[in-house]
């Protein structure tokens, strides 16, 4: 039986959100459903040695069930309470929407925004998707003691501010996406361009995609959901051709479009259709629709920079901030000029003293009016923290003499 | 008015190896058709399949169960999109659909539905949405009546009540119409069609957490005691 591991292996990790979901509507704690479900695993390895079942994700889910009863069982008996009085609530029949009110309560407990943003991630990823401590570890650049520290900090915020695990409320649902969202955009990033290591870890990049897919499914009226999904799918279509064979980013511009990839473009337009459909102009969706039309344009050159403007502008009045400032200034030197670009420049310098992307920006936009980049091309590279990144902008500050003769 | 369910049968290579941005118009372009037909009040469900490969054939022959994998394709066309109309006439149902945005290589069905329960609001809930067509694949069209009506018998109370979302029954193809582009052109024939082995003869639609739920849930049908089915998911839209 060769497969005996791969077979257990895989239903393990897509099934173990929904199980461990359902186990925290049992057992009251996360703490308890992710032990019956580790029992049931353990389980799974020895029984499905003759014949694996034809259904592996309910023999699981029967199973951690059974676990997550006797282990109540032995509590109350320790608890010196009557094992009969052990409420049974275990045998009811899961509907398709029981089973996803369990994965939704579970996604919204590891990323309920009482929790810290590193706790959060770490414990979604340990939690929902499934990752060991050394994986996340190894994901991060980071020790397995910070990890198995922020998963305990994050059940410990759990347990002492008393989120509970209730069913869903509907009415806050926006509000529980949008931090779920932010969560799952988190790990995309991290995976798209890490804050140190190699510029792309494209098993976060996928695990976050398969979150954002099944986020979707959960809460299929939400358009921030369906947003947020396109953006990662156009990012993660394009993720082969960011980097070339020494590992240095290539810039969107000169990026080989014939690369990219055909199915993931046509999941970020279906999910973008799916948002508008639902009115959809928050922030995700708006950045959708930026990605779109960079997605979407059959050379750099071609880009809609006049939709690009429209949905930055729309974007930095319902979530301004410099960085969505700095991006609009960008699209704005594309679209009227580097000088235009400039002047939307000008108000930034304060609050990006500190970020390296603001003087790259800045080099790049006085390099083509003719100025002298030199000094923010160096500002740059003393502010980069990612090695990919830092060697880039040194090529570019190299390369100058040479293109300028 | 008569009801008729709209069928495209797509060369699935020539959509995949669109550039982007003609794909993106064709996304926007079927999205502006299907609120056209909605606002009109021709409209009473539409839907696009996820592209075939991701779907599964379910069939029974003598005890054994059979799940095969896709692609799919009849004569290198497999089932595309869907559009649920309502329309005075077969004419006017044909004229409601020459300007629907295919490509060239896209063939449409035009097909009479004989009964239906319109799913409502079936994007709007939790889970992935699957389609499920009901295949027939016998000779004659006599035969063909009798599986159908066979496999309707079984229809109701087969899968559970939330996963349910309705779906409908077809005349039988020699009431059916296909229109294809020939050049600049577009031309039309009449059914039955009998050159495709296995003729689609109804569609209904359930809520699965996933391709295996809704395997598991068809093997316990009738549809594939007598036919096969095909399930395909749905993009939402």
């Amino acid at each position: 039986m060769a497969d005996l591991t791969a077979i257990v292996d895989d239903t393990v990790r897509t099934e173990r959100g929904r199980i461990v979901g359902g186990l925290l509507r049992l057992c009251g704690s996360l703490d308890a459903a992710e032990e019956a479900f580790q029992e049931a695993a353990l389980a799974a390895v020895q029984a499905w040695r003759e014949e694996a079942p034809s259904n592996p994700g309910a023999w699981l889910m029967t199973a951690a069930k059974n676990s997550a009863r006797d282990a109540r069982r032995r509590r109350a008996v320790a608890e010196a309470k009557a094992p009969l009085l052990v409420e049974d609530d275990m045998d009811t029949r899961d509907t398709i929407d029981t089973v996803s009110d369990d994965y939704l309560r579970l996604i919204f407990a590891c990323c309920h925004p009482e929790l810290a943003a590193d706790n959060q991630i770490a414990l979604t990823l340990k939690v929902v998707a499934g990752f060991s401590t050394a994986e996340i570890a190894r994901a991060f650049v980071c020790s397995e003691g910070t990890v198995s520290q922020r998963i305990l900090r994050a059940k410990q915020t759990i347990e002492e501010k008393s989120i509970g695990y209730g069913a869903p409320e509907r009415m806050d649902l926006a509000e529980r996406v949008s931090a779920v969202l932010g969560v799952v955009y988190a790990i995309f990033n991290e995976g798209h361009t890490g804050r140190s290591g190699p510029l792309m870890r494209l098993d976060l990049q996928a695990e976050a995609l398969r979150l954002a897919r099944l986020l979707c499914d959960l809460v299929p009226c939400e358009p921030e959901a369906f947003g947020a999904l396109a953006i990662m799918a156009f990012g993660a279509a394009r993720a082969h051709t960011r980097v070339d064979d020494e590992g240095l980013p290539i810039l969107l511009a000169a990026q080989d479009r014939s690369r990219w990839n055909r199915e993931l473009l046509r999941e970020g337009l279906m999910a973008l259709r799916r948002a508008r459909a639902l009115g959809g102009r928050g922030p995700y969706v708006l950045q959708a629709e930026i990605a779109a039309a960079h997605v979407t344009a059959p050379r750099w050159e071609s880009t809609d920079w006049a939709a690009i403007v429209a949905a930055y502008d729309a974007l930095a009045e319902v979530s301004p901030s410099p960085i969505v400032a700095l991006n609009r200034a960008v699209a704005i030197s594309m679209h009227a000029g580097p000088s235009a670009g400039l002047a939307a420049l000008a108000a930034l310098e304060r609050p990006l003293a500190d970020y390296h992307l603001f003087y790259a920006t800045r080099a790049d936009m006085l390099d083509r009016t003719g100025g002298d980049p030199r000094a923010d091309l160096e500002r740059a590279i003393s502010l980069a923290t990612n090695e990919a990144e830092k060697r880039l902008l040194e090529r570019r500050l190299r390369d100058r003499p040479l293109t300028r003769g | 008015m008569t009801e008729y369910l709209v069928m495209t049968r797509e060369d699935e290579q020539a959509h995949a190896s669109q550039s982007p941005k003609a794909m993106s118009e064709l996304i926007e372009k079927s999205a502006t058709y299907a609120d056209e037909l909605r606002r009109a009040g021709r409209l009473k469900d539409s839907g696009r399949l996820r592209p075939s490969k991701e779907g599964k054939r379910v069939r029974r022959e003598g005890d054994r169960l059979t799940v095969r994998d896709g692609p799919f394709a009849e004569e290198g066309k497999a089932l595309g999109s869907y559009c649920w109309v309502q329309a005075g006439s077969f004419d006017e149902a044909t004229e409601l659909v020459a300007n629907a945005p295919v490509l060239p290589t896209d063939a449409i069905d035009v097909r009479p539905v004989m009964k239906g329960m319109c799913p409502r609001d079936k994007e709007a809930k939790p889970g992935k949405i699957f389609a499920c067509a009901v295949l027939g694949c016998t000779k004659t069209e006599d035969a063909w009546v009798e599986v159908m009506d066979r496999i309707d018998e079984e229809t109701h109370g087969r899968f559970p009540e939330a996963s349910f979302l309705g779906g409908l029954r077809l005349e039988p193809p020699r009431s059916g119409r296909r229109i294809v582009t020939r050049g600049e052109r577009r031309a039309t024939f009449d059914g039955p069609f009998l050159e495709s082995k296995e003729v689609i003869g109804g569609l209904f639609f359930v809520r699965m957490t996933s391709v295996e739920d809704a395997v598991r849930w068809a093997a316990e049908t009738r549809f594939v005691v007598h036919g096969a089915l095909e399930i395909r998911e749905l993009w939402r839209t």
